[in-house]
């Protein structure tokens, strides 16, 4: 009972004596964005920027000589901050979206860099023989794309070319190490949570919403917007249209912009081939340029326009490495289980999603080739993806 | 180091023929070797050019053309090139590729210090 009492003045004087001490313990932070945004001031004093080869396979990895290992030390602050960024499910940029199509987006610059030098860590892992905690980094990679993510049709694109990254930091990877069902079945597992991909359609619909507030600033800054959607350039009579608008034909071109982008999403939404896809695309897109030399209402449109074709492609050409990853991971465990690559490609891997067939398959003196054919690109991909089995 | 002496044996113990009827045919072969300039018969388009070539390139040392002067890098304001319609224009002009350059530019421009930057061995491990 003494004791009881005791205890009960030292909980009152703890409560009143020092308030403070009452508050709940402060916790991490909640939003990915700002420890991304820390590790980036975490950069030590000597900054590398790390270009990475574009076609690293089959030799291309990162020779991790001492003073890439002394370099990487030095980043140990920012690494930890991305990686712990990495876990945190929301993600939030804070990008200024009431400055519409003149957002500053200086941000994602930057996570290219923390991209990079996760993937050079992970390499070093692997010149290393730590596959895990090299494929672990190259999770790491995928987690960042995810956070780019969908915001705005700029990060989307972002997000795309972050996930490619951490295709290829597997793929080298996997050339490196001895095929190990148990890793394997892991990664896969793995793969499968990290694959809730960004959505083109959200990135879309957010682009327009973003567009359609262009129509609401001031003349002086619709133009200069327009120009930097044109590189800088506008046609003087396309210029002249703008400034002279009145509030019915804005509200007109602003409609007009609306009816395309939903005839545009419509089309990239319908479940066919991606050849007839593509062309109905394409010529979507084509029909919204030509449109503004007879329509003065479709001028708006033209100019703020996205390029739904090549988006479509580039979409398309990322789903095909996921895919061929996903058939190698296959093949890696055939290996695993047999000792042998099989002669011919077994079914039920993953499908080439450019014509729905399977990869091209080709067993070489160190390992396998898949071949993927590529179509509607800016220059032809089609490329062989080089695999080394151990 | 040979003594004056030595050289002085040297050379009477040398075999010189010495005649005096050669040395003048010598002479003479000599002294019609030498030619007048105004007697050769070099094409007056040739001095031209060459006076011109001269005159041209004593002018060029002393009036070397101005460098072409390019802006400065850091002349370039973010927003040119980090806003989100420019990045967008960069796609839309070149791809992903061009989306990405211009990101790495930014970087260049507008990013950390970087005094060097590591190129990715293309060297297998």
């Amino acid at each position: 009972m003494r004791l009881s009492k005791t205890s009960a003045c030292v909980a009152v004087l703890l409560l009143f004596a020092h308030p403070s001490s009452t508050r709940a313990y402060p916790s991490d932070p909640n939003n990915a964005a700002l420890l991304y945004y820390q590790a980036f001031i975490s950069f030590p004093d000597n900054f590398n920027a790390i270009s990475m080869p574009l076609d690293p396979l089959p030799s291309g990895i990162i020779e991790p000589n001492q003073a890439v290992r002394d370099y990487l030390a030095g980043c140990t602050n920012a690494l930890e901050f991305t990686k712990a960024a990495a876990k945190i499910r929301k993600c939030d940029w804070g990008l200024r979206y009431s400055l519409g199509d003149r957002v500053l987006m200086p941000h994602s610059m930057l996570i290219r860099q923390l991209s990079f030098h996760v993937m050079v860590e992970a390499q070093v892992y692997a010149a290393d023989k730590e596959y895990q905690k090299a494929l672990e980094d190259c999770l790491v990679i995928h987690r960042i794309a995810q956070h780019v993510g969908d915001e705005n049709f700029v990060s989307f694109l972002i997000s795309k070319a972050t996930h490619g990254l951490a295709n290829k930091g597997i793929r080298q990877t996997l050339s490196l190490m001895p095929p190990n069902e148990k890793t394997l079945a892991w990664l896969e597992r793995e793969l499968a949570l990290v694959s809730q991909r960004p959505s083109l359609r959200r990135a879309l619909l957010t682009e327009e919403q973003i567009t359609l507030r262009n129509l609401a600033l001031d003349k002086d800054s619709l133009i200069e917007t327009a120009k930097s959607n044109s590189g800088g350039r506008l046609d003087p009579g396309h210029e002249e249209l703008l400034r002279k608008a009145d509030p019915a034909f804005l509200q007109a071109s602003g409609e007009h912009y609306t009816q395309s982008m939903a005839a545009l999403r419509k089309a990239l939404e319908e479940k066919s081939p991606f050849d007839a896809k593509y062309e109905q695309i394409k010529h979507l897109d084509e029909q919204l340029a030509s449109n503004a030399k007879t329509n003065p209402r479709a001028v708006f449109t033209a100019i703020f326009r996205a390029e739904f074709a090549r988006t479509y492609a580039v979409c398309t050409f990322s789903q095909s490495g996921d895919n061929a990853l996903g058939a190698a991971l296959g093949l890696y465990r055939i290996k695993a289980q047999t000792g042998v690559l099989p002669k011919k490609l077994p079914a039920g891997l993953p499908k080439n999603p450019f014509n729905g067939k399977d990869f091209g398959y080709e067993r070489t003196e160190d390992g396998f080739i898949l071949y993927v054919e590529t179509k509607g690109l800016d220059r032809d991909k089609a490329r062989e993806l080089h695999f080394r089995v151990k | 180091m040979r003594s004056e002496d030595r050289l002085h044996t040297l050379l009477n113990q040398a075999h010189i023929d010495s005649s005096e009827t050669t040395d003048q045919e010598i002479l003479a072969e000599a002294s019609n070797a030498i030619v007048p300039l105004k007697h050769r018969q070099i094409p007056l388009r040739i001095i031209a050019a060459s006076v011109f070539i001269t005159i041209g390139l004593a002018l060029w040392i002393h009036n070397p053309p101005a460098p072409v002067v390019e802006p400065p890098e850091r002349s370039i304001q973010p927003h040119q090139i980090l806003t989100m319609a420019s990045l967008k224009h960069a796609y839309y002009q070149g791809g992903m590729e061009t989306l990405e350059k211009q990101l790495d530019r930014g970087l260049t421009l507008f990013g950390p210090p970087s005094p060097t930057a590591i190129e990715a061995s293309q060297e297998p491990l």
